[in-house]
């Protein structure tokens, strides 16, 4: 982190006046956000890491400045990426002043991260929001008390029906340095003395003596040998004197003030009676009832996004608008402009990156990203994501992930490069990697799942039990030993339940649409990227080669006919060929080589785009060694399958 | 004055070779420091050692340590027998698990409880001792964060006595709690928890225990998975 860094990261120019948005996660942030910028706002990747921040511009007195929206954070302290960037945004953009969004219902909360904003002399305004739900659960608060305890002006909002924002918009630039701090014990607070000035501030020497570690960068950069030398001191002489932890010392001093300010000023009606709300919100935690409602949401879920969407959507958009319309169109016009040579072959030959990779950006990415974000930001808004995690956390945490992983994995079985990006979500990279190789191995997407139930039906009905045994069985063996020979360690499942509330439509729509531009234009390259080798691989010969060279294997580890070969490579083209390939020559297959063959096929490479997207997040070293696991692995079990059968004979 | 050395001082000099070994020390010179310095602890009967009895009585409590068969002296170097750390071990037990019964049940401050800690061990047989930790719920670590040294009742997991202070996953759904204590060693975890005011006072309700634990802490349902809630101890609120 350099100090002016994360204006270059997020490309402020150098006289651009700036303001940010701070808040714990979940209170509203981004519809405030929203309120304040209007339409227009600018959602990239922090440099280096995979977390969203949006900028956009606002009004703020009579001049335009930029406002950034920064990741939820519950302290500066960092602890997740997120909480980082946020940290780096606050000391590298030197805002012209921060506006704290809180949740009013949880006051206590905003208060331990706003005494810690306070410690860097920013001007502030804060931001209650959610006033509605605090009223609703009978959380009075003396508004008036706390603007003078802080010394900062205070706007209550209810930011979905825009209630209290323009008053806000308008407020800004009243902003003012708050007056208030913790009461640190001595040594402490002499420490911060001592090493305020080095600094640059309070707040950057407290996130000096919590976190060591995590400031190395900005003190290499800001400070001589000399003044690096006093730190040390400095911090040497504290550990000396406590046997805890600092960052735990601080965050006590920070809770206690917090608690202080809290008790004083918001106070709580006894009877809160149990609403119908209430009653819902249990009825989805609670086992009995909890458990259905869940698997019914995915089921659901899986319906809109693998049926509707990239069943019946992509068919029409696929098979009738790009394959009777558009793509005969463009094949004439490209033939009849340049004739058939190696550019024509490129751009429209079998695996053209026009007919094939165009029309799939189009008409199967698009179809599948969208339902999935619509379904999402809908159930996001209603706040049930963070249920449907907890839901699958148990289950999740014997494979050493945990229920932030339930999103990406159901979404696999949509569209596995898709699922891979979301894989971010997940805490560590060990789950990463975990989340990333299932999803590769063993979990086929919605267009394979359609053609494997196809070659599924023209075997006994048992063998689809078999498969799926075989498949699942597999998947999860691998996973669980991941979590073993892997280092490192799973994230804390510790996830907050917001109170469910009905959907507000231009919010799941605004968000839906953000969202599908964003991993649209990540996806797209890629599929364009995918198509293109393979049309250099069909027409260097190095796919037919691959043909050739796996066709041993085939025939005698799989006891296969050497055409299967082929369908195994252009599974790696894309997953559903594969399987399509499989059921062209099923004819002069038995029974149990199809098994085999499904097996391989089920457990075989991802395709080209995915694998890119693996390369893309875990890196080239990471994906070729997972990528060099699956291929052995598919066909090491498959031949299991084939030994065992033949050597029980007739077991099925 | 009497030149004899007591049982209570014999006890003092274990516990202080247990907690020398834990600092990976052994030498007799922090044995010496620590036995003769005035501002540790207990001790009328140490008093007598300001007038120059340092090396003396020093000397003497090894001799009777060495007699006993509780400690070995070699060069510099002072270790204890296995006899030596049964015997310290107790006494080490039951300092400890003083300072937290005084530190979570009766509001003393950590600083505070050292010295009457300190008398409180000579005081305890084994039975009330195992009776403090079961009520305290079989503690693991003093409130300095020094493991507290394992007794019979802690293995059998010997619930009976009413303990005051249990593990979160003991409470009764629907039941709230005061938070006294959370044993952990992972910091981004403390860290954590703390953020969502979970941390030593703050009280929380448990709403469920399955399929996820789910705990109300001021208007905030937070799910948490068995590993986390594992490590917190409340004292239940009536």
């Amino acid at each position: 982190m350099k100090i002016r860094y994360a204006r270059e990261a997020l490309g402020i120019e150098e006289d651009e006046d700036v303001s940010v948005l701070i808040g714990n996660p979940n209170v509203g942030k981004s519809v405030i956000f929203s309120s304040l910028t209007g339409k227009y706002r600018d959602v990239s990747n922090y440099p280096g890491t995979t977390v969203e921040v949006s900028k956009g511009k606002t009004k703020i007195g009579t001049k335009r400045e930029t406002i950034i929206d920064t990741p939820g954070a519950e302290s500066l302290t960092p602890v997740s990426e997120d909480e980082k960037v946020t940290r780096d945004i606050l000391l590298g953009t030197e805002p012209n002043q921060v506006i704290q969004v809180a949740d009013a219902k949880n006051l206590k909360r905003s208060m331990m991260l706003l005494l810690q904003i306070a410690e860097f002399d920013i001007p502030m305004v804060l931001d209650l929001n959610m006033m509605d739900e605090a009223k609703a659960r009978l959380v009075d608060i003396d508004i008036d008390g706390l603007k003078e305890e802080l010394n900062i002006p205070i706007f209550p909002t209810v930011a979905p029906e825009r209630r209290g924002t323009s008053a806000l918009k308008r407020g800004i630039n009243k902003a003012r340095v708050p007056d208030i701090k913790p009461d640190y014990p001595d040594e402490i607070e002499d420490a911060i003395d001592e090493l305020k000035d080095l600094f640059g501030s309070r707040g950057t020497a407290l996130l000096f003596l919590a976190a060591p570690n995590e400031m190395k960068e900005f003190i290499e950069e800001k400070m001589g040998s000399e003044e690096r030398e006093i730190a040390e001191d400095v911090l040497g002489r504290l550990y000396k004197t406590f046997s805890q932890d600092l960052s735990y010392l601080i965050t006590l001093s920070i809770r206690e003030k917090a608690e202080n300010i809290f008790s004083k000023f918001v106070s709580k009606k006894e009877i809160e009676r149990t609403t119908l709300k209430k009653k819902i919100n249990d009825l989805t935690m609670d086992p009995w009832t909890g458990i259905p409602i869940f698997f019914g949401v995915i089921f659901l879920l899986y319906q809109f996004v693998g049926y509707i969407g990239a069943q019946v959507i992509v068919d029409f958009l696929e098979g009738i608008i790009f394959g009777e319309y558009i793509n005969p169109y463009i094949e004439d016009l490209v033939y009849s402009s340049i004739g058939e040579n190696f550019v024509s072959t490129i751009l429209v030959g079998e695996y053209g990156v026009i007919t094939v990779g165009v029309t799939w950006a189009i008409a199967l990415i698009l179809p599948i990203i969208t339902t999935f974000f619509l379904a999402f930001s809908l159930l996001e808004d209603v706040g049930y994501i963070p249920r449907l995690a907890a839901m699958a956390d148990r289950g999740l945490r014997k494979v050493g992930l945990n229920g932030k992983a339930v999103l990406p994995m159901v979404l696999g079985f949509g569209c596995d490069t898709m699922a891979t990006l979301t894989t971010r979500v997940l805490d560590t990279k060990k789950e990463r990697i975990i989340g990333t190789t299932m999803l590769a191995l063993g979990i086929p997407c919605s267009a394979q799942l359609g053609v494997l139930f196809a070659i599924m039906a023209t075997l006994p009905f048992y063998f689809f039990f078999v498969w799926a045994g075989i498949v699942s069985s597999q998947l999860l063996f691998v996973a669980w030993s991941a979590s073993k020979i892997l280092p490192g360690k799973r994230g804390d499942f510790i996830i907050e339940l917001p109170p469910l509330r009905v959907p507000k439509w231009d919010n799941v729509l605004k968000k839906t649409y953000y969202r599908v531009v964003m991993f649209f234009k990540e996806l797209v390259p890629l599929f364009i990227l995918g198509t293109f080798l393979i049309s250099v691989g069909k027409i260097t010969g190095v796919l037919d080669f691959l043909i050739k060279a796996l066709e041993p294997l085939v025939v005698t580890w799989l006891g296969l006919p050497a055409e299967a070969s082929i369908a195994f490579i252009l599974g790696f083209l894309r997953r559903d060929f594969g399987a399509a390939g499989l059921l062209d020559i099923s004819v002069r297959m038995t029974n149990v080589q199809m098994l085999v063959a499904v097996v391989a096929i089920t457990l075989f490479v991802p395709c080209v785009a995915n694998m890119l997207v693996i390369i893309k997040e875990r890196g080239i070293k990471t994906a070729m060694a997972i990528i060099g696991f699956i291929i052995p692995f598919a066909f090491f079990v498959a031949g299991i399958v084939n030994h065992l059968i033949n050597l029980f004979g007739g077991l099925l | 004055m009497s030149d004899e050395i007591t049982q209570i001082e014999v006890d003092e000099a274990l516990e202080i070779l247990w907690t020398l070994e834990e600092e990976g020390k052994r030498d007799r010179e922090s044995f010496k420091k620590k036995l003769t310095n005035k501002e540790e602890g207990f001790s009328e009967h140490r008093r007598r050692f300001r007038h120059g009895y340092r090396e003396k009585v020093t000397q003497r409590v090894l001799a009777i340590l060495k007699k006993r068969g509780l400690a070995e002296v070699e060069d510099t170097d002072i270790k204890l027998t296995n006899k030596g750390k049964g015997a310290a071990r107790v006494i080490v037990r039951r300092h400890r698990l003083a300072e937290r019964l005084m530190v979570d049940f009766l509001d003393m401050g950590k600083e505070d409880v050292e010295r009457p800690a300190c008398e409180f061990e000579h005081l305890l047989d084994e039975e009330v001792t195992d009776s403090i930790c079961t009520l305290l719920g079989h503690p693991k670590e003093c409130p300095h964060g020094m493991p507290i040294p394992k007794g019979k009742c802690c293995s059998s997991g010997k619930k009976t006595i009413e303990p005051a202070i249990i593990p979160l996953t003991d409470l009764q759904v629907g039941e709230s709690a005061e938070i006294a204590y959370i044993h952990t060693k992972d910091h981004p975890r403390l860290h954590k928890l703390l953020s969502y005011d979970i941390g030593p006072g703050s009280e929380v309700q448990l709403h469920q225990k399955k399929p996820v634990y789910v705990i109300k802490t001021g208007e905030t349902d937070l799910a948490l998975e068995e590993e986390i809630i594992e490590d917190i101890y409340v004292k239940t609120l009536d």
